[in-house]
């Protein structure tokens, strides 16, 4: 099995630790906040259709657009008040999880 | 029919049954590297051992054609035999007979094994390489799965169980495994998962290879479903043949003990530990120094490597060691490393294998992926399993035991029988250069040179605090003992809890932090 044998630092309560990595630790994404504006997928599907444009001005819980995803539709609503700024994908697109869909103002 | 022709009937039914699918079938099966069940079977077993039932079931299926179709055995051979001169009961299912796919007979003959392994107190041993359901026989062949995964679940805790997969085992199949104790993946051969890569091409435009999604090496490595990886069929038996050694046949008996062998030569336990608190060594070079002929069986090796567990004997008797492991991580508790800590602790539990513990951890780990996945529940899980464990419970603290770390490892105070510390262990709230930077901070930012305070302070938390003494003092710890006694402190703690016993209060069952 793979074993990098390479010491790294890991600092604990202001003590650093001289150790190896796990695969999964050194792998491991840096925390990003959520961007409150930004409509993303949360797992590949396609886009059914589209009902907003740039520029529409949006109320919070009003739908989006739908997308297609494991044999179920759904609707994808603004998570609060706001216009549209841009509209990144077209009906009958794949899109990957986490792909941005939407941005608003 | 003559005396003799009926022997001549039976002989050619035998025959037929015994040879599966086919020689093509067989052929095929060799082409990948693969054992026929039955070659599987003897391998494991003892020679000679094995005595195989349920030869002429037959499936009661007649739609899509299937009234047509002799399965030979239906797919599954079973059986009873003996491993190193355990008793034990096994199934292996049989790829070369229609893809090793599970009809209801099938299943019944895997269940009537396993109410065997039940009332005998047995050992129960599956080889899995099917296909999956057999979608002819529709809801009959996910009854037969859900009969499986019942007994697999009221057998827990009662006789051990041990899954060895060799060949795919996907779909609802692959829950029977994650129900019982112990699973044994080959690299290249087995694959496990729920849903395969086509399904997950289909419905999510995900691309990956059958081996990288469920492999041998990833359910070793990155889930932890697996716990026993070999890199071929006849190394994963010998693995198993050890195992079995180590464990009891079943919960009310205690594991056979083996003639008592001193550690072997060249492992001294006094040359392992570095002085300073950082750096880090192979927390299983001390396991080996003190336990019978140096000989530790790892568990779960490659996964959550920052907590090692295992099995080794004390004086020819089994022990399950749980140790931090300060060469990965650290020897941190996360997420994984409670998880599999916690898993092990309550198998040893189960089945009267007294624990020891060896503890060197700075603590939890900190981040945001390990508290958004948890790890308060998973935590949760370490001092849940130790806390409920009333196997002998003994714990021997090697360097740092710092704040909840401390409490979590077999601590006194989740009912540790025996604490024994050696002279470098460190049992304090916190490291003294966290601590010394919240409780002197005013001093040392008031200073004319913090840096110097700082030190100064630090110096000062660790003369006081970095020690074994203060828990001494209070109880917290029975002995400050020296690495060389470590051996005869154990052997002399073992031998005089092996009457121990510690009862709980009534109860159905608790309500663990799964």
């Amino acid at each position: 099995m793979s074993d990098e044998r390479e010491f790294r630092q890991l600092e604990l309560d202001d003590t650093a630790y001289s150790t190896l990595y796990t695969r999964k630790f050194a792998q491991r994404k840096p925390y990003q906040p959520a961007d409150p504006r930004q409509v993303r997928t949360r797992i590949p599907a396609m886009v059914v259709s589209v009902s907003v444009q740039p520029g529409r001005r949006v109320r919070r819980g009003e739908a989006l657009l739908v997308v297609e995803a494991m044999k179920m539709r759904n609707e994808i609503t603004a998570h609060h008040d706001g216009v549209v700024a841009r509209v990144l994908v077209t009906p009958g697109q794949m899109v990957a999880k986490d792909e941005l869909l939407l941005e608003l103002e | 029919m003559s005396w003799l022709s009926k022997i001549r009937d039976f002989l050619t039914r035998r025959e037929t049954v015994i040879s599966g699918g086919g020689p093509k079938a067989i052929e095929k099966q060799l082409a990948m590297g693969k054992l026929t069940a039955r070659q599987r079977i003897t391998a494991i077993l003892d020679p000679d051992s094995f005595y195989e039932y349920d030869l002429f079931v037959e499936h009661r299926c007649a739609d899509f054609g299937m009234d047509k179709k002799a399965l030979a055995g239906d797919g599954v051979v079973t059986g009873t035999g003996t491993i190193m001169g355990y008793p034990v009961c096994i199934f292996a299912q049989d790829f070369t007979v229609a893809g090793g796919s599970l009809g209801l007979a099938h299943a019944r003959k895997i269940t009537k094994i396993m109410d065997h392994a039940m009332k005998l107190g047995i050992p129960l041993i599956g080889i899995n390489d099917s296909g999956g359901a057999r979608i002819q026989e529709g809801v009959n062949s996910l009854a037969g799965y859900g009969e499986i995964f019942y007994r697999n679940t009221l057998a827990s805790g009662v006789i051990p169980q041990i899954s060895v997969i060799l060949g795919p085992c996907a779909g609802g199949a692959v829950y029977s495994p994650a129900l019982t104790d112990f699973v044994f993946v080959v690299e290249g051969i087995s694959k496990m998962f729920i849903t395969g890569p086509e399904v997950i091409k289909t419905v999510l435009g995900e691309e990956i290879s059958m081996e990288d999604l469920g492999g041998a090496r990833v359910q070793t490595e990155i889930s932890g479903n697996a716990h026993f990886y070999a890199d071929s069929e006849l190394e994963c038996f010998e693995q198993i043949k050890k195992l079995v050694t180590f464990i009891p046949w079943n919960n009310r008996k205690k594991a056979d003990p083996y003639p008592p062998k001193p550690p072997k030569p060249g492992h001294d336990v006094e040359k392992i530990i570095p002085s300073e608190p950082n750096r880090p060594y192979d927390v299983r070079d001390v396991v080996r120094a003190v336990c019978d002929d140096s000989d530790f069986f790892e568990v779960q090796k490659h996964w959550a490597a920052n907590i090692v567990v295992g099995f080794a004997r004390m004086h020819g008797q089994t022990i399950g060691v749980v140790a931090n492991q300060p060469l990965v991580l650290a020897g941190v508790l996360d997420v994984d490393s409670s998880d599999k800590a916690a898993r092990f602790i309550r198998f040893c539990d189960a089945f009267n294998i007294p624990l020891v513990t060896f503890v060197d951890l700075p603590g939890y780990l900190p981040g945001v992926d390990q508290e958004h996945a948890g790890v308060i529940r998973h935590g949760a899980k370490v001092l849940y399993s130790y806390s409920e464990a009333t196997v002998p419970k003994i714990t021997v603290i090697l360097r740092k035991a710092y704040g909840g770390g401390y409490i979590a490892m077999c601590s006194r105070h989740l009912g540790a029988d025996f604490v024994f510390a050696w002279p470098s262990a460190e049992i304090a709230v916190m490291g003294p250069e966290g601590a010394a930077n919240i409780i002197f901070r005013a001093e040392i930012q008031g200073a004319p040179d913090p840096n110097a305070m700082r030190r100064e302070k630090v110096a000062e938390y660790t003369e006081k605090f970095a020690n074994p003494y203060i828990a001494a003092a209070n109880g917290h710890i029975d002995a400050v003992i020296l690495p060389a006694e470590t051996r005869d402190f154990l052997i002399h703690a073992m031998e005089i809890s092996a009457q121990k016993a510690e009862s709980r209060p009534s109860k159905k069952h608790g309500v663990p932090p799964f």
